[in-house]
């Protein structure tokens, strides 16, 4: 089983698969984990190129926002408000166009910031369990939420996953013209407008799931680095977008792998991963442009 | 939508009875771990004597209502123990003696791993009654009703969250004596039961041992 102390690989996956068909609560975690980073990942490569990396920060703190009030009105299922609530920011952050009063960034920064104190002060006012600052610690870093999951949450995990995925693959043409070039997209008759409040919506699903696994706090990560981990090595679309999801996925299983064996929380380990992996693609970058000279 | 396709087989397939995470569908493992699994719980129980163990919950369920608790009264459901004890299936060639008996031992836990279990056995307490569970923590008293309450409590690996699972020593012990300082580290193993006390369910490791 999964003990401390020094194991051999063959000891590792055998305790891996023995893990998985032994708990339950592994399995579900397992998989929630995998099509969380699948589906950030995807969005990830459109929102650094939109240069719209930090929405998942913004976007990650109005949820945390919305979970304290349906904390205090002792909602049994929170997504019912989290979900509408975050939407409704991420359509009014990524619909406001250039002549918005406020611009982009510093819109993200208010709200971000804004529903962070506003989400803890109503948590400590309203205070539904004992152990408030467990529960905020817990849901900013995603220590073990992932791996507290019922199969309720795992259903509507794989469900909205897989509604996310469909619509990256059917809208796959729309979506790259819409992020590398909106104002030809929009000559040539696409409906930009649209698209960009389909990706807000798509992205507010994939912030309020990916909260399971890594927190409030740490949900830029996962949508930032596989995407730009993957434009260290390659530079065409489809090859950024296919090699960040396999990326995403190999982290996020390798994260979740350690901190079940090392005892280290389940988010940070993640992002730990992430970082390591953004730091090889850099050198094979690297590499790879010295030897091509 | 393959990936998310075959994700959601898995989630339908893969399961144990009594684990609340679905019925064996008869798809089959890929790795013939759970036929491994399933061969030693069957040899498990054989040299554990199970029947030792519903032989103690019938006799500790007969005590039960003969015992007069100075301290607290409760009531129990009468719990059937599960059939499939869930064993950690690799534990028992190299744990100690004293955790041969453990249906989930924690010890041999990271603290990653023993917060989740923890955290699921209060979830869904109905799958773990009757296991023989073996947790090691800070020991803990809480008093409240004019009931004391025995806990190990153990951390997560932030350490900023805390569960606490109530123990009830076995009739060997002798109170103040016998029982540990509060905050001293103690192992404890006891036989993982219900009760009613009010309108609220609690559990309890039953006739548990110190290590």
């Amino acid at each position: 089983m999964l003990r401390k102390g020094r194991v051999s690989e063959m000891e590792l996956i055998s305790a891996i698969i023995e893990a998985s068909v032994t708990y339950d609560f592994i399995r579900r975690a397992f998989i929630v984990g995998v099509l969380i980073a699948l589906c950030s990942s995807l969005l990830g490569v459109t929102l650094v190129l939109k240069r719209f990396s930090f929405i998942g920060d913004g976007l990650s703190h109005v949820a945390f926002g919305a979970m304290a009030i349906a904390s205090v009105l002792k909602m049994t299922n929170q997504m019912a408000l989290v979900l509408p609530v975050t939407v409704l920011c991420a359509v009014l952050l990524l619909r406001t166009g250039q002549n918005a009063k406020i611009k982009g960034d510093a819109l993200i920064a208010m709200i971000s910031v804004g529903a962070l104190a506003f989400g803890y002060l109503i948590m400590n006012l309203f205070p539904g369990e004992s152990n408030v600052s467990g529960d905020v610690c817990s849901t900013l870093f995603g220590s073990i939420s992932i791996l507290t999951l019922t199969m309720e949450e795992v259903w509507v995990c794989v469900a909205l996953s897989a509604v996310v995925i469909a619509i990256f693959l059917v809208f796959y043409h729309k979506i790259f013209a819409v992020t590398f070039d909106e104002n030809f997209a929009k000559a040539s008759g696409i409906r930009t407008g649209a698209y960009n409040l389909l990706i807000a919506v798509v992205i507010a699903v994939i912030i309020v799931l990916a909260m399971n696994l890594v927190g409030s706090l740490l949900i830029s990560a996962l949508v930032v680095f596989p995407a730009l981990s993957a434009m260290r090595i390659f530079h065409s679309f489809r090859a950024v977008t296919i090699f960040s999801a396999i990326l995403s996925v190999a982290c996020a299983f390798t994260g979740m792998v350690i901190s079940l064996f090392a005892g280290v929380p389940v988010g940070s380990t993640i992002v730990a991963v992430d970082v390591a992996a953004f730091a090889a693609c850099c050198l094979i970058g690297f590499a790879r442009k010295k030897l091509s000279r | 939508m393959i990936l998310c396709m075959g994700l959601t087989l898995g989630l339908m397939g893969c399961g144990q009875e009594g684990q609340g995470g679905g019925k064996k569908s008869g798809v089959p493992s890929p790795y013939g771990v759970k036929e491994v699994v399933q061969a030693q719980k069957d040899k498990e129980d054989e040299a554990k004597g199970i029947d030792a163990l519903k032989n103690q919950e019938k006799k500790t369920t007969g005590e039960e209502e003969e015992k007069v608790d100075a301290t607290r009264e409760k009531s129990e459901p009468v719990e059937e123990p599960s059939e499939e004890s869930k064993k950690d299936p690799v534990k028992e060639s190299e744990t100690p003696a004293e955790s041969v008996n453990a249906d989930v031992d924690l010890t041999v836990m990271s603290s990653t791993m023993v917060y989740s279990e923890v955290y699921n056995m209060m979830y869904t307490p109905e799958d773990y009654v009757g296991k023989v569970i073996k947790i090691q923590g800070q020991y803990a008293v809480s008093e409240a009703g004019g009931n004391r309450y025995d806990l190990c409590v153990i951390q997560d690996a932030t350490a900023c969250c805390a569960q606490g699972m109530e123990f009830l020593l076995s009739d060997a012990y002798a109170y103040p004596g016998d029982y540990p300082e509060v905050g001293d580290e103690i192992t404890v193993m006891g036989t993982f039961v219900t009760y009613m006390e009010g309108e609220y369910m609690y559990c309890t490791l039953q006739d548990a041992q110190l290590f």
